[in-house]
C-alpha cells in the first residue's frame, strides 16, 4: 500500500508523533503477529472529539484500523474504549458486525474484553444521557469541583458513581486460527476491550499493561510499541482521530492535505461547545467566533486551555495566538489534543491550574517519585494549603519532574505550573 | 555434552561491550546495566528501588544518568549498556536532581523505627538533604501475625516488597494499590497477613531499603525497639533447621538475640530465609534448652553430666545390645537437619564401628 499520503499526519492523541513512522516502523518488524490498537481511551480533560467521532464516524474509523493492519501485515485488532463511553460500545460492535458481513474483517471479530484497571480505584462514572462534551471530563471535574462545566455534566443528566457494567476477561493472548477477510483477503480480527478507567490508561503503555493484566503503570522505553508491545508483539497504537483521517487519505475522501487539519474539541464559556473541523493554525478567537458561535452572553475571558488540560493556561490576550505547533510552543506549550476550552470571568486561573495539578496528582500512577510526589506538592502550592517554597526550591522540583518521569504525565505537568506562573502571577514567592 | 559445551560456551564466550561513561572508555560484558557499569567502574550512584536479586523497576528515580541522545535523563538500573553510548554519572545537574528526589521522598516519609536501616534517611544525613514540606503520613498498619511489622509511614513506595513476594516467593502477598496520594502498599485485599497467602519468609523484610517493613520480635510488647540496627553485634552463622546450609546473620544485643538477618549475595541462600531460619530462635534463650548432657541415676532421674560420661553410657548400651542381639537389631536414621558430611559420618559409624547396613536419613524420602 502506498502510504506517501500520510506523510504529514502526525498523531492525534496529544503527542503529536509522525503517524506514518509508526506504520512503517511496525511493518519492517518480522514475524506475521503484530497487533493494532486504537486508543479511545479519551481522557484529556475538555476532549471529547473521539467520542463524537465513534458516535458518527465509527466505520471510517475501523476502516483506517484495517488497512494499518494490511499495511502492518498485522492479523489481531483492538478498540481500547474508555469505560465512561457506554453507548459507544454498543456502536463499536455493530459496526465491527456490519464489517465482517461486508467482508473486510476476519469472521469471529466483535469479542469484548475488559482490561485491568489500579486495585482499590473507585467505579467508572455513570455516563447516560450525557452530551460527549460533559462526559469528556466528567471525572476531572466532578472529582476537582471545576464549577463551570460540571454545570453543564449536571444539567444534561446527573453525575452519578455505578459499578463498572462488564464482567469480561483479559484479552487472551491466543486467538485461535483467522481466516482471512473475505473482502481483502488479508486476516484481521478486531474485538473491543473495554479499558481500565483511569486518565493514564490512555498512555500507550500503561494501556498495554492493563491489556495483559498489571496495574496500569507505564513502561520503560525503549523498547517502544513498534517493537515489543502487547504481549512483546509489534503493536501500532493509534488514536480514534489519527485512524480516520488515515482512512479519509487514503480513500482520497480528504481534500485539504494531511496534517493541515484537526477536530477540535471546543467548550466553556461558548455559545456552541461542540466538535469542529478547522484548519491548523486557526487562533482561539477565530474557533471560536467563527465556529462555535462566539463567548457566551456577557462572557469575558480570564484563562483559557490550548490542547486539553495537559498544555495549561493561556491568559485572554492570547486569543490570537496561532493553534499550531510553532505559534503554541511561542508561549510555552503546544496543540496537544486540540481541545480548548474558555474560562469566564470571574474564574480565577490560580484555581483552574490547582485543578488541573490536583487531577494530575490524583491520576499518577505513583510509579516514579516526581510525579507522584512532584504533582501533589505543586497541586498543594497552587490551591494554598502549603506555602510556596522558595523560587530555587520550586524550580528543581519541577526540573526533576520534567527530567526524571517516566512518562508524559509527569514530564509535562509542570507546566501547567509554569504557565500560571508566566502569564498571571507576578510575586516570586506567590502568597 | 551438548550440555557441558553450551555452558561452557556461554560462560566464556559472554561478550564485551564498550562505551563511554563519565569520560572514560569502560568494557562491560553484553547486557550489563548501566548500574553494574556504574558499580564496575567505581562511580557511586544511589539507588532505593533497585535489589540485585529482582528484575529492575526504575521507579524511585534515585539512580537516574545523563545518556547522550536521551530526552531526559534515564535510570541506570533499568538502561542496558550499548556500544559507544556517552553516559555521564555524576555531574551538578545529577546531584541536583538526586537530591530533589531524595527531598521529595522524605516529604511523605516518617524515618523507621530502627529495626532495620534506613537508606532513605541515612542518604539524607549523608548528604544533607530535608525535606521543604510535610505532607500527611499514611494511617498505621496494625496486623495480628506475631513476625512481619509494617509501617506504611516509613513506605517509600518502592515497590520491593511486592516484587519480592511475587518474583521470588511467587505468593503475591502483598500489592500496591490505589494512585497518587492514595497510593500504598498492603497485604493482599488489605487483610492480615495470616489472611493471604503470605508464608512468614520474611524476605519482604530483607528487601525493604527503609525498615517500613521490620521483625516484630525486634520490638518489645509496649512498642519498644530492643535495640537498633546499628547497636546490634551481628554473628555470621549457618542455619541449622535443615541440611541447605542457609548463612543466616544473628544480632545480638547484651547477648540476647534481637533478630535474624541474611545478606543478599551471600551463600548459596543469597539473603532469602524461610520463617523458621529467620524468626524461629526463641529457644536460644529458653529457660529449658538442654546446655549440657544429662544422664539418668540409679532412681531414673535426670542429672548434670560430662560428655566423656554420656558417650560412655552411649558406647556401653550399644556394646550391650550389639552382644546380646547381633549388629543389625541395630539401625541409624539421620535427621534431615544434618549436612551431607554429618550423614556420611553416620554412615560410616553403622556400617565401620556397629557393622550394620542399616542407615537411612529423612531427607532420602
Amino acid at each position: 500500500m502506498d502510504i506517501r499520503c500520510l506523510e504529514g499526519l502526525r498523531g492525534c492523541g496529544g503527542a503529536g508523533f509522525a503517524a506514518a513512522f509508526k506504520w512503517e516502523a511496525v511493518r519492517r518488524e518480522a514475524g506475521g503477529d503484530k497487533v493494532v490498537i486504537c486508543n479511545a481511551d479519551e481522557g484529556e480533560p475538555g476532549t471529547f472529539k473521539d467520542g463524537w467521532l465513534l458516535r458518527h464516524h465509527v466505520q471510517t474509523i475501523l476502516r483506517g484500523m484495517q488497512k494499518a493492519a494490511q499495511h502492518c501485515g498485522a492479523t489481531r485488532g483492538f478498540v481500547y474504549l474508555r469505560p465512561e463511553y457506554q453507548a459507544h460500545g454498543g456502536i463499536l460492535l455493530e459496526a465491527i458486525a456490519a464489517l465482517v458481513e461486508e467482508g473486510l474483517l476476519s469472521a469471529g471479530s466483535g469479542q469484548v474484553y475488559a482490561a485491568q484497571s489500579f486495585p482499590g480505584r473507585p467505579a467508572v462514572l455513570a455516563s447516560s444521557g450525557l452530551s460527549d462534551c460533559a462526559l469528556a471530563s466528567l471525572d476531572w471535574h466532578v472529582q476537582h469541583g471545576a464549577q463551570e462545566l460540571v454545570g453543564q455534566a449536571t444539567a444534561q443528566g446527573g453525575v452519578e458513581l455505578a459499578p463498572p457494567s462488564h464482567g469480561y476477561a483479559l484479552p487472551p493472548r491466543e486467538s485461535g486460527p483467522i481466516p482471512p477477510a473475505p473482502s481483502s483477503g488479508h486476516p484481521f480480527r478486531l474485538d473491543l476491550c473495554w479499558g481500565g478507567g483511569a486518565y493514564i490508561c490512555g498512555e500507550e503503555t500503561a494501556l498495554l499493561e492493563s491489556m495483559e493484566g498489571r496495574r496500569p503503570q507505564p513502561r520503560h522505553k525503549p523498547p517502544f510499541p513498534t517493537q515489543s508491545g502487547l504481549w512483546g508483539l509489534p503493536t501500532l497504537i493509534n488514536n480514534v482521530e489519527t485512524f480516520w483521517w488515515a482512512e479519509r487519505l487514503l480513500t482520497g475522501d480528504c481534500k485539504t492535505p494531511a496534517g493541515s487539519h484537526r477536530l477540535y474539541s471546543v467548550s466553556g464559556a461558548v455559545q456552541r461547545p461542540g466538535v469542529y473541523e478547522a484548519p491548523v493554525g486557526l487562533s482561539a478567537r477565530a474557533l471560536v467566533e467563527d465556529f462555535a458561535g462566539g463567548l457566551r452572553e456577557g462572557a469575558e475571558v480570564s484563562c483559557w486551555i490550548p490542547g486539553g488540560a495537559a498544555t495549561g493556561i493561556l491568559p485572554g490576550s492570547l486569543l490570537d495566538t496561532p493553534l499550531s505547533p510553532d505559534g503554541l510552543s511561542a508561549v510555552g506549550t503546544a496543540p496537544g489534543t486540540a481541545a480548548v476550552v474558555i474560562y469566564s470571568q470571574p474564574t480565577d486561573p490560580r484555581t483552574i491550574a490547582a485543578q488541573i495539578m490536583r487531577f494530575f496528582a490524583q491520576e499518577s500512577c505513583s510509579q516514579c517519585t516526581p510525579c507522584r510526589l512532584g504533582c501533589r506538592a505543586a497541586a498543594a502550592w497552587l490551591e494554598g494549603s502549603e506555602a510556596f517554597p522558595q523560587v530555587e526550591v520550586e524550580a528543581q522540583w519541577l526540573e526533576a519532574m520534567e527530567l526524571g518521569s517516566i512518562c508524559g504525565l509527569g514530564f509535562t505537568a509542570p507546566l501547567v505550573l509554569r504557565q500560571w506562573r508566566r502569564w498571571f502571577c507576578s510575586a516570586e514567592v506567590p502568597a | 555434552m551438548a550440555t557441558l559445551v553450551l555452558l561452557g560456551g556461554g560462560a566464556c564466550m559472554k561478550s564485551k561491550i564498550t562505551f563511554t561513561l563519565d569520560g572514560q572508555t569502560i568494557e562491560v560484558p553484553a547486557g550489563s546495566t548501566l548500574l553494574e557499569a556504574c558499580r564496575q567502574a567505581g562511580s557511586e550512584v544511589p539507588t532505593l528501588c533497585h535489589d540485585d536479586r529482582l528484575h529492575p523497576y526504575g521507579g524511585c528515580r534515585m539512580c537516574l544518568v545523563e545518556m547522550e541522545g536521551a530526552p531526559r535523563l534515564v535510570p541506570a538500573c533499568k538502561t542496558q549498556v550499548q556500544a559507544d553510548m556517552q553516559v555521564r554519572s555524576q555531574s551538578e545537574k545529577l546531584e541536583r536532581v538526586r537530591t530533589t528526589i531524595a527531598q521529595m521522598l522524605l516529604s511523605e516519609h516518617t524515618p523507621g523505627n530502627g529495626v532495620q536501616e534506613d537508606q532513605l534517611q541515612s542518604y539524607a544525613k549523608k548528604n544533607k538533604v530535608e525535606a521543604p514540606l510535610r505532607f500527611a503520613s499514611s494511617a498505621a498498619w496494625e496486623d495480628r501475625n506475631r513476625f512481619l511489622g509494617f509501617d506504611p509511614q516509613a513506605c517509600i513506595l518502592c515497590d520491593r516488597c511486592v516484587r519480592y513476594c511475587d518474583e521470588v516467593m511467587q505468593c503475591s502477598a502483598l500489592e500496591h494499590v490505589g494512585q497518587g496520594s492514595q497510593a500504598r502498599i498492603q497485604p493482599t485485599n488489605g487483610q492480615s497477613f495470616l489472611d493471604t497467602s503470605c508464608e512468614l519468609c520474611g524476605g519482604c523484610i530483607s528487601t525493604c531499603p527503609t525498615g517500613a517493613l521490620y521483625e516484630k520480635q525486634a520490638v518489645d510488647a509496649d512498642g519498644k525497639v530492643k535495640a537498633r540496627v546499628e547497636q546490634t553485634e551481628k554473628t555470621r552463622t549457618v542455619c541449622t533447621f535443615c541440611g541447605v546450609g542457609c548463612v543466616l546473620d544473628v544480632h545480638t544485643h547484651q547477648r540476647q538475640v534481637v533478630k535474624i538477618s541474611a545478606e543478599a549475595g551471600v551463600g548459596s541462600n543469597d539473603g532469602h530465609l524461610c520463617n523458621k531460619g529467620r524468626f524461629a530462635w526463641q529457644f536460644i534463650h529458653h529457660p529449658d534448652r538442654l546446655q549440657q548432657p544429662l544422664l539418668r541415676n540409679a532412681d531414673g532421674h535426670l542429672q548434670a553430666a560430662s560428655w566423656e560420661q554420656a558417650y560412655a553410657r552411649i558406647r556401653e548400651g550399644f556394646t550391650r545390645i550389639q552382644n546380646q542381639y547381633g549388629s543389625d537389631s541395630i539401625g541409624f536414621l539421620a535427621s534431615s537437619r544434618c549436612t551431607n558430611e554429618d550423614v556420611y559420618t553416620l554412615q560410616k559409624l553403622a556400617r565401620a564401628v556397629i557393622g550394620t547396613n542399616n542407615v537411612h536419613s529423612c531427607a532420602a524420602t
